[in-house]
Formats: C-alpha cells, structure tokens, sequence
C-alpha cells in the first residue's frame, strides 16, 4: 500500500493538534507569514525505520494559544520554559504519529529526543527532493519531513 | 475493577505539558480522588517508587537518563508489581509487542485523549 507522504504529515498535524489543544489549523494562505512573526523551532530524529527527520517552526503567537489552551484550567505561569516544553510535546507527537501511518506494522519504530534549534528550513523548503512541507494558519506553523534518500519505506 | 484497586499513580514524562495531559484524561476518567506523583525520568520515577510506592503508573517511552524501556525492566524486578501502561505517540504494533513482552500491561497512544487511556485501562 503506498502512503501519501503528505496527507500522512497533514493528518498527524491535525489529530496532534485538535487533541492536545482543542485547536484546529487550516491550510496556510499566507506561506511567507515567518518573515514577519517572530517563532520558535524544533526538530527531531525518526531512528528507526531511519527515515530521516521532522522540522517545526510555530508562530509565537500560535505557540502561546496551544500552550495556553492546554495550561487552561491550571494555575501555571506560562513561562517561556513551559511553552518550549509544549512545543517539544507537540513535535513529538507529531512525529509519532506521522510514523505510525508510514512505518509497517513489522517495523520498530523509535524517535530521537526532540532539540530545539535553529535550521534553515525556509530557505529549503521546497526545494529539495525527499522533503514534504505543510504550512497551516495565517500566522502559524510550518512542518517539513525531510527524508534521507535511501531511508523511505511505504507501507 | 482498576479504579477500585488504585490508590497511587505514578505518571513518568519528561514533558511536563504530556504529565499535565495524561493527569487530565486520569482526572476525568474518574480517578481524581487518587494520589498523584510526576517523574520526568525513569530515576525520578524509581526514587519515588522507593519513597511511596504506586499501584498505576504511566509512563513515556523516550525520556532522557533513563527511558521507559529500562524503566519497565526495573519495575518488573520489583515484588510490588503495579499496573504499567506505556503512553507514546510512535507505538505501531511491532514496538507494542515489545513492549508488552517487556511487561507493560497496556499501550496508550499519544495524543492521548480520555476516550483512548479508558480504552486501554480497560484491557487491563
């Protein structure tokens, strides 16, 4: 069975999202909203199948109504510590579920521990091949999932 | 049932937003009334066991000094023997295998909303 790389990237988003924060994302209508919101990065290693890795950029304003959203109901100052924790749950997540569509059933998965740190993913995005971007928001979030060349296995 | 053998729960993540979700979902699965304590790594987690004790834990598969995997063997050399579900997001069925061959009770998938931790509470 082969599996839409991107629809599979765009439904981890989503469910990651709606469950985790009540929030749901559209499509992006403004790609180049970065350039003008200050955000945060994070990425994180797929080990095993060895895929490759996924990179996420979140608007800071985005990141705070996700992370308020889940800290709702608590008496919790949200620091800039709580929120970065938020975004490595949310990466995370993300990637978990993004492998669990793409990896066989006969095949361990394992992830890396999500770092937070700065990449040059806009500049590539699009450009190169075994890389899939989603953009969601108006100012919002951008995912790219690059693949090492040798390293995709379908379903 | 579970909820009436469980007095201590023991929830290990080292996010504590993923501490915060799963203490949630337990809260309205209707074990609000328990006790809760938070790791955010398999030797936290092991301290506390040696200071109170718990009957559930749950707990994240990738944490740094020491992961779920080597904290699930510990706690399995233990004679106490409390209830253990694994929560992770990247479980397909071959890692739920090991996991359950390993001695996890159950497997939980992240996001984790309530509709799925009762679920798999309800396995056990």
């Amino acid at each position: 069975m082969s599996v839409n790389l991107f629809k599979a990237l765009d439904t981890a988003v989503q469910d990651t999202l709606e469950n985790m924060a009540f929030i749901q994302v559209d499509p992006c209508d403004n790609p180049l909203w970065y350039q003008t919101e200050p955000f945060s990065t994070v990425s994180i290693r797929i080990l095993q199948p060895p895929l490759g890795k996924l990179e996420l950029a979140v608007s800071r304003s985005l990141l705070q109504e996700i992370t308020a959203s889940i800290y709702g109901s608590q008496e919790v100052e949200i620091t800039a510590e709580v929120k970065a924790d938020t975004l490595f749950e949310v990466i995370n997540t993300v990637a978990g579920q993004f492998l669990r569509i793409l990896a066989s059933d006969s095949e361990l998965c394992q992830l890396d521990l999500p770092v937070a740190a700065w990449s040059d993913m806009f500049v590539r995005a699009g450009v190169e091949s075994g890389q899939i971007t989603c953009c969601y928001g108006r100012i919002g979030l951008y995912l790219t999932a690059m693949f090492y060349p040798q390293g995709l296995v379908s379903k | 049932m579970l909820k009436d053998r469980v007095e201590r729960i023991l929830v290990v993540d080292d996010s504590a937003t993923a501490r915060l979700i799963i203490k949630q979902c337990l809260e309205i699965c209707g074990f609000a009334d328990k006790t809760f304590y938070e790791a955010g790594n398999g030797v936290e987690a092991l301290k506390l066991l040696d200071e109170f004790g718990a009957n559930l834990i749950l707990m994240d598969l990738y944490m740094p000094k020491m992961d779920g995997r080597a904290l699930l063997a510990e706690i399995k050399k233990r004679p106490e023997k409390p209830v253990v579900v694994v929560i992770t997001s990247a479980a397909n069925q071959a890692v739920e295998q090991e996991l359950l061959l390993l001695g996890a009770d159950a497997i939980a998938h992240k996001p984790v909303s309530p509709a799925s931790l009762l679920q798999s509470l309800e396995k056990i």
